[in-house]
């Protein structure tokens, strides 16, 4: 074989390699990207999810008051009513809490004494996943002057 | 001739150390690669939600629990039955009588295991420890698993006459 021949064979040869260390780097650093990418986008709706639940659990509508003072961590079970009642009935209603709900399904469930649910706001989508956060609540009766242990359930469709 | 081969082997064994360098760089810096990808791809998913989840759970859980009216307990509380338990722990007969002749104490455990079980049971089963205790006195315990690593804890303490109730919730990873 002449020696021009061979140097060809060499350098075809170095080239190929090359090539090969190249593509390997493209697809470690392609899969790399993927995996940050698919962990951002995870926060980033777990951050929605809880900013939904947070709205969801302090809404104003909802609170209980006493001579006019908020009661922490407490939904009026009267004022839940009607609010569940309204957005059932006119679904026209729920856009204007889909700034705050987004694609969500809001639940209020009371746990004791007697189990009673009540369903608040329910906007899906096709998405498969979707983030559940509980967030444990008293329910005051006003009617009764008692309060009831009950839970915000709400379903983030991301 | 002979000085010739000599000089032959000594190069050929020359480039075959050059090449053993050349490998041994490669590995090295492939190992290296593969450490750093598969410390960023086994990454811990993202703790927001978790974290912010437990702590709710463990304040809210306490709060709602204690402030909750007992179904059948003369209008009275949780956290006052509780009170009523501690400062009447030794002395059974004088303790707050529920409906069914229930004391106190007892009414108390039985909710408790029921609210968790209708909680942080029922949404995946969640460890968690509650206790209630006095100086020197447990007076109910209710745990779910074993809470070794992580944990939310929230404390409440209600004033008896038996000294101070500390109420006790942890919420465990």
């Amino acid at each position: 074989m002449p020696r021009a021949q061979l140097k060809m064979a060499e350098t075809l040869g170095v080239i190929f390699v090359f090539l090969i260390l190249v593509i390997f780097g493209f697809m470690f650093y392609a899969k790399f990207q993927r995996a940050t990418f698919k962990t951002v986008l995870q926060e980033e709706q777990e951050k929605r999810s809880v900013e939904v639940a947070q709205r969801a659990f302090s809404l104003p509508e909802l609170q209980c008051a006493a001579n006019n003072i908020m009661i922490d961590n407490c939904i009026d079970i009267l004022k839940l009513e009607a609010l569940s009642r309204m957005l059932q009935a006119d679904s026209a209603l729920q856009l204007i809490y889909y700034d705050s709900f987004e694609s969500s399904r809001i639940v209020v469930k009371q746990l004791y004494p007697a189990r009673q649910e009540w369903k608040l706001y329910e906007r899906t989508t096709n998405s498969s996943g979707s983030l559940f956060t509980p967030l444990p609540v008293s329910l005051y009766d006003p009617v009764a002057k008692r309060y009831n242990m009950g839970v915000v359930e709400v379903t983030y469709y991301p | 001739m002979i000085l010739k081969i000599q000089h032959m082997q000594k190069a050929g064994r020359h480039a075959q150390m050059e090449i053993m360098g050349l490998a041994v760089i490669m590995i090295l810096v492939s190992l290296g690669m593969l450490f750093i990808i598969q410390f960023n791809l086994n990454k811990e998913p993202s703790t927001l939600k978790k974290t912010f989840t437990q702590t709710q759970l463990a304040s809210n859980i306490l709060g709602s629990f204690l402030r909750t009216t007992a179904d059948a307990c003369a209008g009275n509380s949780i956290g006052e039955l509780l009170k009523d338990c501690a400062e009447n722990y030794n002395t059974p007969n004088t303790q707050l009588r529920c409906d069914a002749n229930e004391r106190s104490c007892d009414y108390t455990r039985e909710t408790i295991a029921s609210m968790f079980n209708s909680t942080l049971i029922a949404w995946g089963n969640q460890s968690y420890y509650f206790e209630a205790r006095i100086p020197g006195q447990p007076l109910m315990k209710s745990f779910n698993g074993r809470c070794t690593g992580e944990k939310e804890s929230k404390q409440n303490y209600i004033p008896t006459d038996a000294g101070t109730l500390t109420i006790v919730l942890d919420i465990c990873s």
